[in-house]
């Protein structure tokens, strides 16, 4: 197992290293460039900002450059922002991951029991009533939720802000509204994969041998039934830290999804090469960590992790 | 379990489970229901000759429903009702295609990947984490840039050799960026789960008979395997639709998606939004169909799920 992750992360350091490779030709393939502004420069101040940039050199000079750089842990400067890239990710990456894990532990405790429950008591009236909710907090998006929060809850409950990022209390409805889509995926999919597991031959044993309910869920029934929200839960979790530019637009919070955004409209390179660095590294260790806990939830797909 | 079956009744899996939904009135119903809004968003408006959707009237904007409009009109004066089907037009196909494109690829390279094992496993889920990666608008830039070349021509073949709606093809090319960004990036998960299914079953008892029958490997996977997958996949399947109509909102937001004035229903309830709290209806309205349309497409999916699981015909 130990080994197995070690070979993971060296895997993962490859892929980071294609990802940013992929990105820095993709970025410059797209049209228009980071220097061109509304207000015409002067041809000599465009040549100058080019050449400090590495941007008149040929595209093989400037991606060794880059990489010169990364190794020395720099990412850069901010084309737009006149910024260096680490210390803009590093102000707003720690919002985005507090938001990203209080949002993914609101959808932990609230999809994975409810979906549980409407397994268990399938095509009962808790199973229709849990399921149209999850259905409804998939159908509205966070473009309508947040308003709504920000509109009816911070108006009459006097610690909650309608927006900012200041103290624990500003989390609360930002990480409402990012992780009830995923609480509402979360609970969809884990009554699924109970269905499947409920049905098995192991089941009816456990439940043959007089087994108590609690003690076949517990025991035998959530570690199959869990696979596929497991499966789910890495890539969501990775997709919930790199931030959510709605979700931040809402409540105006500074956090990582609005680089992403801007970085792309405004052709940015630097900051969307430093951007997806980042979102890199989380998607390589949440899908092993991901993988991780289904080898341990399925003994059968241990060595093949 | 099924294969038994087979021999026995000569029926097929599909057709065993066609036998069960048609039992279940929930899903039946979902069923009517889709079937009636599509015909409605791609046929009546043309057979009913609806007002033009994107038409203007700056001095009835905000009306309330009346004869001449069913349903009221927006912000801009168009007539709700009109905008609602031909937006619909809009969001089903982006659902359709692009959650086609997603089964096809992710089901495949996910069950090969978890079948195979061993180093061509890692190597294909690490060309998975990459393309995780990947900054989804610059794709989306970067493909809108590449089609935009290609496809004038591809819509006049549309329109001349195959005689399509010219408004359509229209309005379905400007999507096609979209589309093809959707369809590149919305199978991961897909696959992600798919392999993670694979690896669950694949050293289950009756695939090891199937092997030692002989059967070769496709064989095992497509007949063995992929039937007892499919509960988890169509699942998710119905959950993805949703998330597509909305991205689709998202990146027209951003000018990447619909053009406007053109409509749908990810950007009228985006629009909507905007006007919650003077109208709500113009959030409301639009946020019903859209719900109505999910809500069937999930009990049929849930009956699907119910009709293809061999074990459940035994209760």
């Amino acid at each position: 197992m130990f080994k197995t992750i070690l070979s993971r992360l060296g895997q993962g350091i490859l892929v980071v290293f294609c990802l940013i490779s992929i990105t820095f030709f993709l970025v410059r393939m797209m049209p228009g460039d980071p220097l061109t502004d509304e207000k015409a420069l002067p041809p000599h101040i465009i040549e100058k900002n080019k050449a400090y940039y590495h941007l008149d050199k040929p595209l093989p000079v400037q991606y060794l450059y880059y990489f010169k750089n990364l190794a020395q842990g720099d990412l850069g400067d901010s084309m737009s922002k006149d910024r260096p890239v680490v210390e803009i990710i590093g102000s707003s990456f720690p919002v985005s991951l507090i938001l990203g894990i209080s949002s993914m532990l609101i959808a932990l405790a609230v999809g994975i029991p409810a979906g549980v429950i409407a397994a268990l008591r399938k095509n009962s009236f808790i199973d229709y009533a849990s399921m149209s909710i999850a259905m409804l907090g998939i159908c509205i998006p966070a473009f309508v939720v947040g308003p709504l929060l920000a509109m009816y809850i911070a108006s009459n409950v006097s610690f909650l802000k309608v927006a900012g990022w200041g103290g624990p209390f500003d989390w609360i409805l930002p990480a409402i509204t990012l992780g009830l889509t995923t609480a509402a995926y979360l609970a969809r999919i884990t009554r699924g994969g109970m269905l499947e597991v409920l049905n098995q031959d192991y089941i009816r044993t456990a439940k043959a041998k007089g087994l108590p309910t609690h003690r076949i869920i517990t025991r035998h029934a959530l570690r199959g039934g869990l696979i596929p929200a497991v499966a789910y839960v890495g890539p969501a979790f990775a997709a919930l830290i790199s931030g959510s530019f709605i979700v931040e637009t809402i409540f105006q919070i500074p956090g990582l999804g609005q680089h992403f955004i801007n970085g792309a409209t405004s052709r940015d390179y630097n900051i969307l090469q430093g951007v997806v660095f980042l979102y890199g590294v989380i998607i390589v260790i949440a899908n092993l960590a991901a993988d991780i806990a289904l080898a341990m939830l399925n003994p059968r797909a241990r060595e093949s992790a | 379990m099924q294969d038994s079956n087979e021999i026995l009744k000569g029926d097929s899996l599909w057709r065993d489970a066609w036998r069960r939904l048609a039992k279940n009135h929930m899903a039946m119903l979902s069923l009517f229901v889709l079937i009636a809004i599509c015909v409605l968003c791609f046929i009546a408006p043309t057979a009913f000759q609806l007002q033009d959707p994107n038409s203007q009237n700056l001095s009835n904007t905000f009306a309330a429903p009346s004869a001449d409009h069913l349903l009221g009109t927006d912000q801009s004066g168009r007539d709700l009702l009109a905008r609602l089907l031909d937006g619909g037009k809009i969001s089903l196909l982006v659902g359709l295609v692009a959650t086609s494109v997603t089964l096809i690829i992710g089901i495949l390279y996910g069950s090969i990947s978890g079948y195979i094992g061993g180093r061509t496993d890692s190597l294909m889920m690490r060309l998975v984490d990459i393309l995780y990666g990947l900054p989804f608008l610059v794709l989306v830039i970067l493909f809108a840039m590449l089609i935009s070349e290609y496809s004038k021509s591809l819509a006049d073949i549309m329109i001349e050799s195959w005689h399509w709606d010219v408004e359509l093809v229209k309005k379905t090319t400007n999507l096609v960026p979209l589309f093809i960004a959707i369809g590149a990036l919305g199978w991961l998960t897909m696959a992600r789960m798919a392999r993670a299914q694979v690896i669950g079953i694949k050293e289950q008892e009756y695939v090891e008979a199937a092997r030692s029958l002989g059967l070769s490997h496709w064989k095992i996977l497509s007949r063995h395997i992929m039937p007892n997958m499919l509960g988890p996949i169509i699942v998710y399947t119905t959950l993805t639709v949703p998330n597509f109509i909305l991205m689709e909102a998202t990146l027209s937001f951003l000018g990447l998606g619909v053009e406007s004035p053109n409509s749908s229903w990810g950007i009228m309830l985006k629009d909507g939004a905007n006007y919650m709290e003077t109208h709500p209806s113009l959030l409301l309205i639009p946020a019903i169909l859209f719900s109505i349309t999910l809500f069937a497409l999930n009990f049929l999916g849930d009956g699907l799920r119910d009709a293809l699981d061999p074990k459940a015909s035994k209760d």
